[in-house]
């Protein structure tokens, strides 16, 4: 059976579409739910913002997968243009893109959900068998093979100073060990919903709608009964003036942290308690750059094999903020464009450096602690959602911190020079040297280079309607047949990579709504 | 773009403009005050915003680029060979030609992302196109064609290093500009020890299941 794939670019006049359930965004959240609902008899629309590239398409050249795949060119960034977020815009959303790395939702972190914010039945014996099905769709297991030399130097200087440090569980099948997972696999062995619930959610039947944006949510009498979109041109820029309406017993948006609070923004959602948008959380990223004594070619080999959890949860869930500290791929149109913000004259060091460079990053986890309330989804005049996210003294401890772990780890690991990215760090030769310049660092977000790759929250379930949008299931407390499946409804972040606490959830809460719906229970 | 956070207005003189400072400190905290943030609030919300909005529109059907406008590539032109300056080719000729393709595969690059970003980092070519912005704000003394690389290089270090995040910010986007540009062209990889994307046999057709 031919799979029923539509580019709205293409569209030349208005389209309107009936169904039970559309599905907006095709990343971790859309695509489980999509084959759950499909599966289970159920019609199923999925509109897309991205284009559908597959494996073919893929050249593994920056400029053209950043363009292509990602929101605003991999570097979709807050409000004040500080922090710049990684964030997947393609068939299979984020998973398309992301680096692999496949964990579990820590139990602290479903335990602190129950008891401070009334998430209920999320506790980690009814999640476990959500996680082990999603795991066996998607062959998550610890990487076998040796990690590469950027993944290594993590290892080695963890072991020298008795450091915790695991191997990265990862959901590939048949991996080739390229390296190049945040470039869209070539051979189809990473298993992103690119290639396993979207396909799965075709050939049961679903509909996909590519290039098309959704712009409201259809609410009548209070109840949401359908999603209106717009086509945008082959570059996903502009719109085409083509309009997609899709009328729907459910709306399950699945757009992800800042598109989803942004879409239910739009359609004006009744919003009481002034929750939507709300406790957004991003694990801001801290980078360190090591010059190592010989090459590191950190842009081959699965980019993420090795973590530390050494300093994650030291202080306990809400005490000081933690951190994971991971490898990144060191890609060269990325990497030298943060050489570039370091100034000139480092631009030219770091492209003679370039092939003994190795990259730790640290990743902050947000939302514990009552002084990381983290940030708000708002509305541009165009109507296009954005994030401000401020960083404060609770999260630049962290970041301090952070820093100094991660050049600790590099030096043991035998670092000639180590470099926090900052813009006003210099590369240091000794880690006390590194030690005390760190804490002298202003605490100033355009000056530090700050990523994410996580957008988490602004959708936040919980117990009660007066502190969240969503209950535990997905369902929205104000408006009927709106459902909530993807990465914003964590109340906090993960202190993980999220695309498996997406996934577990998402089953879980999809498989409910199919047999809400009347779907047969086949899966 | 964002609005200049007012905590950082007052206390902090931009470096490269120390010197103006102390000559006419008034006249120069009006004009940064009324006139280089007033334009950059007006470019980031309301109706200034829109029309620069409808003017990338307008724009669009300029047959090479798809985000600089015309009048922007005497800056792009100055701002990339100076950034660049140690990393490029040292052959004149191919120089020229290497930056106009790097000028061309950011613009490829800039096109994709949401069209009121595009019209911020124009409000921010518009700002540097004006006589004013060139010469006082970014201390370039002649019109880009012309301008001078040590004084391009001055402007975008104290921009770097400003205490006005608008500025700093500013400074990434023409900083990504050169080295997305340049970094993106397979002719940038050798000098790094980058032999490129791998070589491949690719799956044929749609996606498994």
């Amino acid at each position: 059976m031919s799979r029923a794939i539509h580019d709205a670019s293409k569209f030349a006049s208005d389209l309107t579409l009936d169904t039970d359930a559309v599905v907006v965004g095709t990343g971790a959240g859309g695509g489980t739910a999509a084959e759950i609902l499909a599966r289970a008899g159920l019609r199923v629309v999925l509109l897309e913002e991205g284009a559908h590239r597959a494996a073919a398409d893929f050249t593994l050249r920056e400029a053209d997968a950043f363009s292509e795949l990602y929101y605003d060119g991999a570097n979709r960034t807050t409000k004040d243009g500080a922090i710049a977020i990684l964030q997947g815009r393609t068939v299979g959303g984020s998973t398309t893109v992301n680096w692999t790395a496949t964990f579990r939702t820590p139990d602290e972190v479903l335990h602190h959900w129950a008891s401070a914010h009334g998430v209920r039945g999320l506790d980690p014996a009814e999640l476990a068998p959500w996680f082990e099905r999603m795991e066996r769709r998607l062959n998550v297991a610890p990487w076998k093979l040796a990690p590469n030399e950027n993944n290594e130097v993590l290892a080695r200087g963890c072991a020298k100073l008795g450091y915790l440090h695991e191997v990265i569980p990862r959901n590939v099948d048949q991996c080739r060990n390229l390296g190049a997972c945040g470039l869209g696999c070539p051979v189809n062995a990473k298993r992103s919903m690119l290639v396993t619930t979207v396909p799965g959610a075709l050939d049961a039947g679903a509909t996909l709608i590519t290039r098309c944006r959704a712009e409201r949510v259809i609410l009548r009498r209070g109840k949401a009964s359908g999603v209106e979109a717009v086509a945008l041109d082959a570059r996903g820029v502009y719109p085409t003036g083509r309009k997609v309406t899709v009328n729907a017993r459910v709306v399950v948006a699945a757009g992800g942290g800042i598109n989803t609070p942004g879409l239910l923004l739009r359609s004006n959602v009744p919003d009481p308690h002034g929750r939507l948008g709300k406790r957004t959380f991003i694990h801001p990223v801290l980078v360190s750059v090591a010059d190592m004594p010989g090459a590191v070619d950190g842009w081959q080999g699965a980019p993420q094999s090795v973590y530390s959890d050494q300093f994650l949860w030291r202080d306990g869930i809400a005490g000081r903020v933690g951190y994971k500290v991971e490898a990144a791929p060191v890609y060269p149109m990325l990497f030298m464009s943060l050489a570039g913000r370091m100034g000139k004259g480092h631009l030219e060091h770091a492209a003679t450096r370039y092939r003994n460079s190795q990259v730790l990053v640290a990743l902050l986890r947000d939302g514990f602690h009552v002084e990381s309330p983290g940030g708000s989804v708002m509305l541009r005049d165009d109507g296009s959602p954005v994030l401000d996210y401020a960083m404060n003294r609770y999260l630049w401890e962290g970041a301090y911190g952070a820093w100094a772990s991660m050049a600790e780890i590099q030096f043991a690991a035998g670092a000639r020079e180590v470099l926090p990215l900052h813009s006003d760090a210099h590369p240091y030769t000794s880690l006390a040297q590194a030690r005390s310049a760190i804490d002298s660092l202003p605490s100033n977000a355009m000056g530090a280079a700050i990523f994410s790759a996580h957008v988490m929250g602004g959708c936040a379930m919980g117990g009660e309607a007066s502190s969240s949008v969503v209950d535990s299931d997905g369902r929205h407390y104000q408006v009927e047949n709106l459902y909530v499946i993807d990465g914003s409804v964590f109340p906090t972040s993960l202190g993980v990579n999220p695309q498996m606490s997406i996934y577990g959830l998402a089953a879980r809460n999809a498989t409910r709504l199919a047999l809400l719906l009347g779907g047969n229970a086949r899966n | 773009m964002a609005v200049v956070a007012q905590e950082d207005f007052g206390y902090r003189p931009l470096m490269h403009g120390a010197q103006l400072v102390r000559r006419e400190p008034a006249s120069r905290r009006q004009f940064l005050k009324t006139g280089l943030v007033g334009s950059l609030a007006l470019v980031s919300a309301g109706v200034a915003g829109r029309w620069l909005i409808r003017t990338a529109y307008a724009e669009m059907s300029e047959p090479a680029l798809g985000f600089l406008r015309p009048r922007d590539r005497a800056l792009v032109r100055a701002i990339t060979a100076a950034f660049l300056d140690g990393v490029l080719p040292r052959e004149a000729a191919l120089r020229r030609q290497t930056v106009e393709q790097a000028i061309l595969g950011a613009d490829r690059y800039f096109s994709t992302f949401a069209p009121a970003v595009q019209a911020e980092a124009l409000g921010a070519f518009d700002l540097l196109n004006l006589w004013l912005g060139r010469r006082l704000v970014a201390g370039v003394s002649e019109p880009w064609e012309r301008a001078k690389a040590e004084e391009v290089n001055r402007f975008l270090e104290s921009f770097r290093t400003s205490g006005f995040d608008t500025f700093r910010q500013i400074y990434r986007l023409l900083e990504g500009i050169a080295t997305v540009g340049w970094y993106g062209l397979p002719a940038s990889w050798p000098q790094l020890g980058y032999p490129g994307p791998v070589q491949i046999a690719r799956p044929k057709g749609d996606a498994p299941l």
